[in-house]
């Protein structure tokens, strides 16, 4: 469970190296990412998120530090990169831009097809890959791309990177944009790969995504990993969440102002069960400080 | 495939603000030097007078204040090309004035006026691209627009659309880094889920194919991006060029005049080494003459 999968040590990268609009992106990054863990990347646009998981899939390989994905080294030059890249599968953001074929079966059997599969293999890899991430095969396998909605699209989008069944997924805001319904059936798809131990690192806004899905959170501001620990310890630091424009969720939110008025609650629920019973608990042993 | 940085090799069409004396001269005067420059680089055909050119450019370069690194590099996609074209010259095209003949046999002939010939084909080119190259560096896509009408609006008496064409020109330069960002971005996301797009031994069908999920949603995008390109504009209530004013106008200074001056004489230049033939200095013992 704690094999390191990702280590990722002292990375710096510079976008457009060489010209004038040359920026640098990531500054002497290091972090870990261990099998079956989620980790969540946050930070402000433009803090290096994207670059960042751009590394650990080749991509980018690494102008300085190093890259060990899955044990290979990504700066090695005998590393077979296109291996990497389908052990290591990338959501890119709005993945529903990057649709061509006609048919969604013929979209999401893409990659597995390019990657030599064939016949019956291909047909239980596509049902399997669609099943996961939330798309009825047989009433989808058939259906034109183009008249597929937003959130299907993001769904056939995501279906297509699982079906190279990939051992690690990265997903670059997987729920941007999308409307509650579908972003909540995202979400419960995401919940259920954890569960089959998928490891996943994504990068996103949406910190009640976080609350709900990841273990460990990196924060990420202009490059550089300003700090990071477990859920609960990252959003119990609101202040310093603030300092960097970044809000923690409603109920870890709910949490702290219950605290300032004096409430014995934890300083973090990551969950409205959580919250539920920590509020509970609080007013059956009325433990209610007397500050007011 | 390494290296998905599409946009570091293409500098032309990139605006550099950096608020140099030439960024500040008036889109017009830019315009017209560009022009000028590149009509002379067309009709001239003059090896000694493009040495010139390219030294000018570099100097223009250096007052505004762009990377010469940078600028160079623009020419990197074009070396092919140009290898391709002085190779054919210098095999095929002969002479008839070529000087010494060097090598001869089947229909290959290769004379010295061949190589100076290549080379002057060779060097036009690089000078073309470093004009334009230039241009875009120093003039913004809304300077351009403004440049462009200014220029045509003459022809307007007559009915031309001046500035429905300066519009048309305006948003394709516009669209180009954008195109080249979006392609990008599109190569990683296939590359992501598995694509290949080919070595060059396979065959060009095969090739072309293999490049469908990078230009089917290329395509797709470029669409959806007119088209909100156009809502945005009628959003903002654009009915075209008619009675509208500008929010920031240019005058011409005494910057302009001597820009101006500054190009005629370089274009001067250029065309007398043509005409006066000065590049007969380079070929050894000419036989013709």
């Amino acid at each position: 469970m704690s094999r390191p999968v990702i280590e990722i040590q002292d990375l710096s990268h510079v976008y457009m190296a060489g010209t004038p609009q040359a920026k640098t992106s990531l500054r002497e990054v290091n972090l870990t990412v261990e099998e079956g863990a989620v980790l969540a990347l946050i930070g402000p646009t433009g803090s290096g998120k994207s670059t960042l998981l751009q590394h650990m899939n080749g991509l980018y390989t690494p102008q300085s530090g190093s890259v060990i994905v899955l044990g290979r080294d990504l700066a090695d030059r005998v590393t077979d990169l296109r291996r990497i890249r389908r052990e290591v599968g990338l959501v890119f953001q709005n993945p529903e831009h990057q649709i061509f074929e006609r048919y969604v079966g013929d979209e999401v059997a893409f990659g597995p097809r390019t990657a030599g599969l064939s016949g019956g293999e291909l047909t239980r890899r596509v049902r399997w890959a669609m099943e996961l991430a939330g798309l009825d095969f047989s009433l989808f396998k058939d259906r034109p791309t183009f008249a597929l909605s937003g959130g299907e699209r993001r769904k056939v989008g995501l279906a297509g990177v699982i079906a190279l069944k990939p051992r690690i997924l990265l997903l670059d805001e997987p729920t941007s944009g999308l409307d509650p319904q579908t972003h909540e059936e995202l979400l419960c798809r995401m919940e259920s790969l954890r569960g089959q131990g998928m490891t996943m690192v994504m990068a996103t806004h949406d910190m009640d995504d976080v609350a709900r899905l990841a273990d460990r959170i990196v924060v990420l501001d202009g490059g550089r990993v300003v700090f990071g620990g477990t859920s609960r310890e990252v959003f119990a630091r609101r202040e310093a969440l603030g300092a960097h424009g970044l809000e923690v969720p409603v109920t870890v939110a709910l949490m702290q102002r219950l605290r300032e008025r004096g409430w014995d609650v934890p300083r973090a629920a990551l969950s409205v069960e959580e919250a539920e019973e920590a509020v509970a608990a609080a007013l059956t042993g009325s433990r209610r400080r007397p500050t007011g | 495939m390494r290296n998905t940085e599409f946009l570091r090799n293409v500098t032309i069409g990139q605006y550099l603000p950096t608020d140099s004396p030439v960024h500040r001269l008036h889109p017009t005067t830019k315009m017209l030097m560009g022009g000028f420059c590149v009509v002379a680089a067309i009709i001239s055909g003059s090896l000694g007078g493009f040495v010139i050119m390219v030294l000018a450019v570099t100097a223009a370069l250096r007052l505004a204040r762009i990377p010469l690194l940078y600028a160079y590099r623009g020419l990197r996609p074009a070396v092919p090309i140009i290898v391709l074209v002085a190779a054919l010259q210098i095999l095929f095209a002969s002479q008839s004035d070529g000087g010494a003949v060097l090598w001869s046999g089947w229909i290959i002939t290769i004379t010295a006026g061949d190589f100076l010939v290549a080379a002057t084909m060779a060097v036009r080119l690089v000078v073309l691209i470093l004009i334009i190259s230039f241009f875009t560096f120093c003039t913004s896509a809304k300077e351009l627009t403004h440049g462009t009408e200014q220029l045509l609006r003459p022809l307007g008496r007559i009915g031309f659309p001046a500035h429905e064409l300066a519009l048309v020109l305006t948003i394709a330069l516009r669209f180009l880094p954008l195109l080249a960002m979006e392609a990008e971005r599109l190569v990683k996301a296939q590359v992501s889920r598995g694509a290949d797009f080919g070595k060059r031994r396979m065959g060009l069908f095969k090739r072309v194919y293999r490049m469908f999920p990078l230009l089917v949603p290329l395509f797709l995008a470029s669409l959806r991006r007119g088209e909100h390109l156009v809502l945005a504009m009628e959003a903002r209530c654009y009915t075209g060029g008619k009675g509208r004013t500008r929010l920031v106008r240019f005058r011409f200074g005494p910057a302009d005049g001597a820009a101006i001056t500054a190009v005629v004489l370089l274009v001067a230049a250029v065309l007398a080494a043509h005409f006066l033939r000065l590049d007969s200095v380079f070929l050894p013992r000419l036989e013709g003459f």
